[in-house]
């Protein structure tokens, strides 16, 4: 799970010695812990065996809620495939335009920062209610982006009544919505020597070269966080396909975190969601076991540095 | 020579031009979205005209009078006493963590770091009744508490996390080297590590910043009264969808909602990505 | 019970029509927890005095504070602080504190206050979510029949209704306005196609003939639509509808979970479905999937008035006709068939207002909804920012200061020649009605028939049936 404990090169050493001193500025983290964390925590893995309905009522009933969700509900396995489709789509995709974009604007030229701001801009309204209408607007069968495709002679989509397209719009919303991610990329990017580059320079590097030899290296714990983060989050994002299809058309939006959110808040099933949240966070802690595993041999550290 | 120097000022334009064409994809949506808010419905509907067909700001002005009860002024001034500190504490108590995490050996750190990351895995709806009954039985319902607390504990662990990642990336032998004789730890961190986290520090402190502002549920569910609202639930009530939707208004109110982001990030952005004094950084 | 409920809305259609009967006030009688209904202007001094009866506290002084939440938009803000405000100034030992906001997330709120134990002492709830509130084992809301509460201005066939807070015997919410289906027309457009097509909405008619009128718009011009409706509005509205004209019930039998229509009933459903949308009757699921739920004004094609009409609960009138205020409109007749067991329709009312059982202030509660609901200045304060009031007085004052619309008038008084079936308390909760509209959307895009959604729906809803333990 770890990604720097078993590196021990020269600059770890002083530390060593320090041990206890590092329990101090752990201390408020361990009291949030402690105070804030641990009770809700186990408090819905214990509601994943139980029937416990918001409306009252909590009985122990074993492994019930996971058998139901994995033998009868098809919709389970619905949204499963439909999350696990989201994440495919939009986790690359977003990284590849961040980096892409952040590599683009990090470069020395008058008035950089404010277009860095500029192209933030859409990250700002976050999951923003006007966003989504925004996009539902934008995409309506009668909206902009069909009537554009009129002007260039294409035939227009019915992006939200067609189940084939929802997903991928509603992954479009996210994908744009880049900005974050690019800013951890710009300000890793700032964090690569120079010297690196001059060195490659002299060695008569190109510039595809250069990108995959000094700059990828470099930036690799960015894109590793970034990745770990993305995934984890596209995971249980439901937001917009809350606000714009609710789920729909023919449940193709039905993300695994609107599932849940029906079961526990619509349904008032607290027992069966926590099940569904215990479903995710195991996905999700598998495929970040992988990410961590793969990361030895991609991910590039400092202290590494022979 | 002067073949170059042309070549290079052809380069720049093309570089501008790129950037134009780009940012203006990007920004489309929301330049639309501008305008939009100087529309009425049958503009919006079923029209690509980018343009409406006149510019009264009656919608902006209706949209900061609120809902007659407090104005916009009244949502911005709790919303900054909420969002402030939340992030002010964030970056503290994050950044004590990380230092922790990345920069020292201590029995359990392959455990604890574990739940660190393991804390950020489990989906949220669940976690809502027991935590909402355990901050009510402190009394903390109808104050910023809830928000308030958990900043100060370090409780996202995205932001400890993220301060591990840069921190990996500045070279221990710098703190060393900077502070070879009996330097304390802290002021290793204090004088040495957290200049260079400055652009870090930014983004993190940017990112809990804008979250915190735009998040409904939580300050839906923890603040009961009508003076304590912020922007992010006067928003939502200024959209409820039993009323008649004027898109106009709620684009107006979207923007309003959403200048003190952007006022930020421009006053901002000189730090936005600042880089770290490279030079001098590798020894 | 079908006759109750007919009753009901006889009541409130003559209401509507005859302006102002005002010595229909009701006489109070002494020693109810009412106090407010007789003072209406002479409140000033009175109001300490008459604030005694329900609430002891109130007269001794003690500061009481009371919590009231509610979602809604601006103008429902307004009128109900207003109503606090008044309050306040006649019991000056009730501080009320407003918990307001959007109904984004209104249910989550009160079902994560609920679990905790600190939900208001005040609570307006949508009728759906109340039914899944009584169904648990807790006693969440207080039993204002049993303490008294002045219901006199409520016609009691209506209030008795479990839609309208009536759960086997015990009052637990006050229906906070009347509502029922509607088919909304554009005026305009049904007298333009009247000759070509044929139709007549004011005299009876068959689904059939909505369906063969259905096809003939859309054959006429393409562009239009005899009907705006998306599987929501389908499922609410028609599918309800249809069915108890079929059978004379609801879905299920709500003391045994037994289902109570055969695959063979169901399938028939579910065709009369699939030929709304093969005949063009309604526009394609997949257009109107940008459109759900209430959201049918929002739809352009309903600003640009390319359709006949619309099945939507009459709560949502004045929205419908707010979107386009060009067109004309009024209320059609809903269609029957032959040989129906009933006419059919299920009252909705959109909101029910409840006490805490948990509350430490509940005489004071329930004073403050005595005077909310009861008392004509308060009536008058609030209007129809709650749609149409469910008293009588109510509705007197609201025709009297001009803010009842009088097409949502004329839709009450449709609903008179129809008898109704009170829904049962599975049918209309929200797991069922998410897989009805599946099913229908299903149906819509033509990926199952009529028969297999039959099939399916019988065992999804014996699963949720047996998911309840009934038994």
């Amino acid at each position: 799970m770890k990604t720097n404990g078993k590196k021990t090169g020269s600059g770890r050493i002083a530390y060593r010695k320090r041990d206890r001193v590092a329990y101090l500025y752990l201390l408020p983290w361990l009291i949030g812990l402690v105070m804030l964390q641990f009770f809700p925590f186990f408090s819905s893995l214990y509601y994943s065996f139980t029937d416990y309905k918001v409306t009252g009522g909590m009985n122990w009933i074993g492994l019930d809620n996971y058998i139901r969700l994995f033998t009868k509900d098809a919709d389970f396995h619905n949204s499963l495939k439909v999350t696990v489709l989201y994440t495919l789509y939009t986790v690359p995709l977003k990284l590849t335009m961040a980096l892409a974009i952040a590599m683009f604007l990090n470069r020395d030229i008058k008035g950089i920062n404010l277009i860095r701001t500029l192209y933030y801009i859409p990250s700002l309204f976050g999951g923003s209610v006007a966003i989504a209408v925004l996009w539902k607007l934008m995409f309506l069968d009668n909206g902009v982006i069909n009537a554009m495709l009129t002007a260039l002679h294409l035939p227009n989509i019915q992006f939200w009544g067609d189940h084939r397209y929802a997903l991928k719009t509603i992954c479009s919303l996210e994908i744009w919505q880049f900005g974050s991610s690019m800013v951890m990329f710009l300000a890793a990017l700032k964090n690569v020597p120079k010297e690196l580059y001059e060195a490659a320079d002299i060695d008569g590097s190109g510039k595809i070269a250069k990108f995959i030899h000094v700059t990828l290296p470099q930036i690799s714990p960015i894109i590793f966080f970034t990745l770990i983060m993305q995934t984890i989050q596209a995971l249980q994002n439901f937001t917009s396909a809350f606000v714009i299809t609710n789920g729909g058309p023919l449940k193709s939006t039905y993300v695994l975190g609107m599932m849940l959110y029906k079961e526990g808040f619509a349904y008032f099933n607290m027992g069966y969601a926590s099940s569904i949240s215990w479903v995710i966070f195991a996905m999700i802690v598998v495929v970040t076991l992988l990410l961590f595993r793969s990361s030895s041999a991609w991910v590039f550290y400092e202290d590494e540095e022979k | 020579m002067l073949a170059k120097r042309k070549n290079k000022t052809v380069n720049r334009v093309f570089t501008y031009l790129l950037i134009a064409v780009i940012g203006l994809a990007l920004l489309y949506p929301i330049i639309w979205m501008f305008f939009a808010s100087f529309k009425t419905n049958e503009e919006i509907y079923g029209s690509t005209r980018l343009l409406p067909a006149g510019f009264s700001f009656h919608n902006f002005v209706d949209g900061w009078k609120g809902n007659g009860v407090y104005t916009y002024a009244r949502y911005f001034f709790n919303t900054f006493k909420l969002v402030i500190p939340v992030t002010l504490l964030t970056l503290v108590s994050s950044t004590l963590a990380a230092y922790a995490f990345e920069r020292f050996r201590f029995r359990g750190k392959n455990i604890l770091f574990a739940v660190m990351i393991a804390l950020l895995m489990l989906p949220n709806s669940v976690l809502m009744i027991p935590r909402y009954s355990m901050y009510s039985g402190w009394g903390w319902i109808n104050t910023y508490l809830p928000f308030y607390v958990p900043a100060a504990l370090a409780s996202n662990s995205f932001f400890i996390y993220m301060l591990v990642q840069f921190l990996h990336g500045i070279p221990g032998e710098l703190d060393e080297s900077a502070c070879i004789d009996g330097c304390g730890s802290f002021r290793i961190l204090v004088q040495i590590l957290l200049p260079l986290m400055k652009p870090a520090l930014f983004s993190a402190g940017l990112f809990q910043f804008m979250w915190t502002y735009n998040d409904y549920l939580n300050q839906l569910i923890f603040i009961n009264s009508g003076e304590k609202y912020t922007v992010s639930l006067a928003l939502r009530m200024s959209l409820d969808a039993e009323a008649i939707v004027n898109w106009g208004k709620v684009m107006a109110i979207s923007f309003i909602a959403v200048l003190p982001l952007m006022i930020l990030f421009f006053a901002a952005q000189k730090y936005f990505v600042e880089g770290i004094a490279t030079s001098g950084l590798k020894g | 019970m079908k006759k109750r409920v007919i009753a009901a809305l006889m009541a409130a259609g003559m209401m509507l029509m005859m302006a102002g009967c005002g010595s229909d006030a009701p006489k109070t009688d002494s020693g109810t927890s009412d106090d407010s209904v007789e003072k209406t202007e002479e409140e000033a001094d009175a109001g300490a005095e008459s604030g005694e009866a329900p609430a002891d506290a109130a007269s001794s002084g003690e500061q009481v504070t009371l919590r009231f939440s509610w979602w809604g938009g601006d103008e429902r803000l307004q009128a109900t602080l207003g109503v606090i405000e008044q309050f306040e100034e006649l019991h000056p030992n009730v501080k009320i504190e407003p918990e307001y906001g959007g109904s984004d997330g209104y249910a989550d709120k009160l079902a994560t206050q609920l679990a905790a134990g600190t939900e208001p002492d005040i609570m307006q709830i949508d009728p759906a979510y109340m039914s899944s509130l009584t169904m648990g084992d807790t006693d969440y809301f207080v039993d204002l029949l049993a303490d008294g509460f002045d219901f006199s201005q409520f016609d009691e066939n209506y209030i008795s209704m479990r839609v309208n807070g009536r759960y086997d015997g015990r009052q637990l919410g006050i229906p906070t306005g009347m509502s029922g289906p509607a088919l909304l027309l554009n005026q305009d457009l049904v007298d333009q196609l009247k000759d070509e097509i044929g139709f007549d909405f004011t005299q009876p008619f068959t689904w059939d003939d909505m369906i063969e009128w259905g096809r003939k718009v859309h054959e006429y011009d393409e562009t239009l639509y005899l009907i705006e409706d998306n599987k929501d509005m389908i499922e609410a509205i028609m599918l309800g509808i249809y069915s108890m004209q079929l059978t004379g019930g609801t879905y299920m039998d709500e003391e045994t979970g037994q289902q109570r229509l055969s695959v063979e009933q169901w399938t028939e459903l579910y065709t009369m479905v699939q030929q709304l949308y093969e005949n063009n009757v309604v526009p394609p699921t997949s257009y109107m999937a940008a459109y759900s739920g209430d959201a049918l004004q929002t739809d352009p094609n309903w600003i640009a008035g390319k359709y006949v009409g619309a099945f939507c609960h009459n709560s949502l009138i004045a929205n419908m006709t707010a979107a386009n205020p060009d067109a004309n409109y009024s209320a059609g007749n809903l269609p029957v068939m032959e040989n129906a067991i009933v006419g059919g329709w299920k009252a909705n009312c959109p909101q029910l207002m409840a006490v805490s059982s948990r509350s430490e202030n509940i005489k004071e509660a329930e004073a403050f909804l005595d005077y909310f609901f009861n008392d004509p200045a308060a009536q008058e304060t609030l209007g129809v920012v709650r749609s149409t009031p469910a008293t009588s007085q109510g509705r007197e004052i609201c025709e009297k200061i001009g803010v009842l619309d009088p097409v949502v008038a004329q839709s009450a008084s449709v609903l008179e020649q129809y008898t109704s079936v009170e829904t049962d308390k599975l049918s209309s909760s929200t797991e069922v009605q998410q897989i009805l509209r599946d099913q229908i959307e299903a149906i819509g895009f033509g990926v199952t028939t009529p028969e297999k959604a039959a099939e399916e729906t019988l065992s999804l809803l014996e699963n949720y049936v047996s998911s309840l333990n009934i038994q």
